[in-house]
């Protein structure tokens, strides 16, 4: 068997400790009984796997340490900001009392040093707690080195930083199993083909915003890469990228569809917004079936969030004038409602679709 | 292969060492062999950030580059707006399509949309656009001034001249290209001509019943943000801490520095002093 992941050893143990209280409940009813060798062994069976984990993973073997380990997480996080801002403003106090030479010698040691040191710290600890915050801190060594260095010298500002930020975001990410640096690595990725696609478009790299549609491209790529490749080990990290590639869709057409000018098609303003509200009704219900149909529970929340964002918008344009308040956001209320009902009959035929019992 | 420990410890020291060595080699680069060009400002052309009397954790001390254009107000605060050269013609020279009437539909639609574009730009140090700048401010200062014309303060017509005279930038953006070797056989000069990189847009005024739609260039200056190295730092130290519009009249706040411009067109500070006057 494959080494599983921290997050899938956790995966595993919860499930574990869900399956002893539902078999526990299904013996209570009489629906089912065990021999007594059968019980030893199952329970052996177990316990010798969450002992495997907690000595490999430390992960969490009941609800109240799993309630403990999310503190743990928010304080890691909250130290790991920390720590990146203190690293930030000692470089701000001290800066002009070093020469030129010692600044430089500064800011690379900094990203070696604390790259090491994340890795050795991966090599020690199980739960990875230290090792998260030290990647963090790592990543923010090499983000403020290579933007020091062009301001030291004065360096043209160039798209080009993005790729080593995104390789060395998405190595940490891969080898601490670390979401947030995964949103950096996407992040710094959005923003480099976005950039290369406004550049070919002929304009400036840094005004990649001013045309939304430069990051539909990013998109394309973000929702691929986990289709391409496999993400066995990494479970949470699908979501990611499929959540960031919606998001860099909807949000652009959210603007083109209420500000034309701002696209690359030379059609009037009106043509260009409404053909936008339609792709953005278009594109969020395809992401509610799709992510429904592959089971996808994050691609069918965000399509549904922005469908009804999209809808409200539209609302807002044809009646926010002319209706009372009151009856409009009474429609709003109805209208949630009957997303509901549609979205539960979408889920009831989905899993008869499937083979399950309909509810 | 399973990917280790030790593969991640190599892939990411080599990231580090790599680009870092990128960045630096392209510094070696831009400062190898002579400068393309080399000015001696003062002041006038390079003030420090506002800020900076007000923030004890501000780290280093970077000058921004004062340059201007010539324009129809003769303003010297208004850096890349409405500048006269980049006209029209200039801008269609720099790639952009003004092909279409601006005074219809389609055509405020098709200059609204045009992307901006990254071009050089030629600063004249202490030349024929200054003088003319100096000129201008001569000759509003001479003409009788109309009867609400503010007769003391900043917008004075007397004291346009003096802040012209005294204290204005005398760095002035006079042309553009695509092509940074065509500006320097325009401007062989090159201890009064340096060639920058900046960003040129289209800006689009939409016209009504008294006047008809305006377009004009907007150029900004890119690496107009220069880092002043530590070994200089001792020329800044009499600066005053705090900034007002005409602080460079304090004797106190007056240097001399050397500014080069390399291989890629990014400066750096050769020389920094405190100023004699």
């Amino acid at each position: 068997m494959a080494t599983p992941s921290r997050t899938e050893a956790q995966q595993r143990a919860d499930e574990i400790r869900v399956f002893a209280q539902e078999l526990e409940r299904l013996e209570r009813a009489g629906v089912v009984a065990l021999t007594d060798a059968q019980r030893k062994a199952v329970t052996e069976h177990h316990q010798g796997l969450l002992a495997q984990y907690a000595q490999e993973y430390d992960v969490d073997r009941d609800a109240r340490s799993k309630q403990l380990s999310l503190g743990m997480r928010v304080v890691s996080f909250l130290g790991a900001l920390a720590l990146a801002a203190s690293v930030f403003f000692l470089f701000r106090q001290f800066w002009d009392r070093f020469s030129t030479l010692a600044q430089v010698t500064v800011l690379i040691a900094a990203s070696l040093g604390t790259f090491v040191f994340t890795v050795w710290m991966q090599g020690r600890e199980s739960a990875g707690y230290f090792t998260k915050l030290a990647a963090m801190v790592a990543f923010a060594c090499f983000a403020i080195d290579i933007a020091m260095l062009g301001q030291i010298f004065n360096i043209t500002p160039s798209d080009m930083a993005l790729i080593p930020w995104a390789a060395l975001a998405l190595l940490l990410a891969y080898t601490c199993d670390l979401r947030l640096l995964l949103a950096a690595g996407i992040l710094c990725i959005i923003a480099f083909i976005a950039a290369r696609t406004g550049t070919w478009g002929g304009m400036y790299w840094l005004d990649f915003g001013m045309r939304p549609e430069n990051f539909f491209p990013a998109a394309a790529v973000l929702f691929l890469v986990p289709q391409l490749v496999p993400h066995g080990r990494f479970g949470g990290f699908g979501p990611v990228y499929r959540v960031f590639a919606l998001l860099i869709v909807y949000l652009p057409m959210l603007v083109l569809g209420n500000w034309g000018r701002s696209s690359y098609l030379d059609f009037d303003s009106s043509v260009i917004e409404g053909a936008y509200q339609v792709l953005g009704f278009v594109f969020s219900a395809g992401a509610i079936w799709l992510g429904a149909r592959r089971q996808w529970g994050e691609v069918v929340n965000t399509g549904a969030v922005f469908f009804v964002i999209f809808l409200y918008t539209k609302f807002y344009d044809w009646w926010w004038e002319i209706m009372p308040k009151y009856l409009f956001f009474l429609v709003l209320g109805l209208t949630a409602v009957l997303l509901i009902f549609v979205m539960r009959r979408l889920r009831t035929a989905l899993y008869a679709h499937a083979g399950g019992i309909k509810s | 292969m399973t990917w280790s420990r030790t593969h991640t410890l190599i892939a990411g020291l080599a990231l580090i060492a790599l680009t870092n060595a990128v960045a630096l080699l392209g510094v070696a680069w831009n400062r190898s062999g002579e400068p393309d060009s080399e000015l001696r400002l003062t002041q006038r052309e390079l003030a420090p950030p506002y800020w900076r009397g007000t923030d004890s954790e501000s780290g280093g001390i970077e000058l921004r580059l004062k340059w201007r254009s010539l324009n129809k107000s003769i303003n010297e605060f208004s850096a890349g707006m409405d500048s006269e050269w980049l006209d029209r013609a200039k801008l269609a020279e720099l790639g952009f399509d003004m092909s279409r009437p601006e005074n219809t539909a389609a055509g405020q639609r098709h200059y609204e949309r045009l992307s901006s574009k990254q071009v050089f730009v030629a600063l004249e140090f202490d030349g024929p656009a200054y003088q003319e700048a100096l000129q201008r401010a001569q000759r509003l200062a001479d003409k009788a001034p109309p009867k609400n014309a503010p007769a003391v303060g900043i917008n004075a017509a007397a004291e346009r001249l003096k802040r012209e005279q005294t204290i204005a930038s005398r760095l002035f953006a006079v042309d553009a290209s695509l092509d940074p070797a065509a500006l320097r056989i325009r401007y062989p000069d090159r201890t009064r001509y340096a060639i920058v990189r900046a960003v040129v847009r289209v800006s689009y005024y939409g016209g009504n019943a008294a006047q008809s739609a305006q377009l004009t260039g907007r150029t900004d200056v890119l690496n107009d943000r220069i880092n002043l190295p530590p070994e200089f730092r001792p020329a800044f130290e009499s600066l005053p801490r705090t900034y007002y519009y005409n602080w460079q009249e304090d004797p106190k706040s007056h240097f001399d520095v050397t500014l080069a411009f390399g291989k890629r067109f990014e400066p750096w500070i050769v020389d920094a002093s405190a100023g004699k006057d």
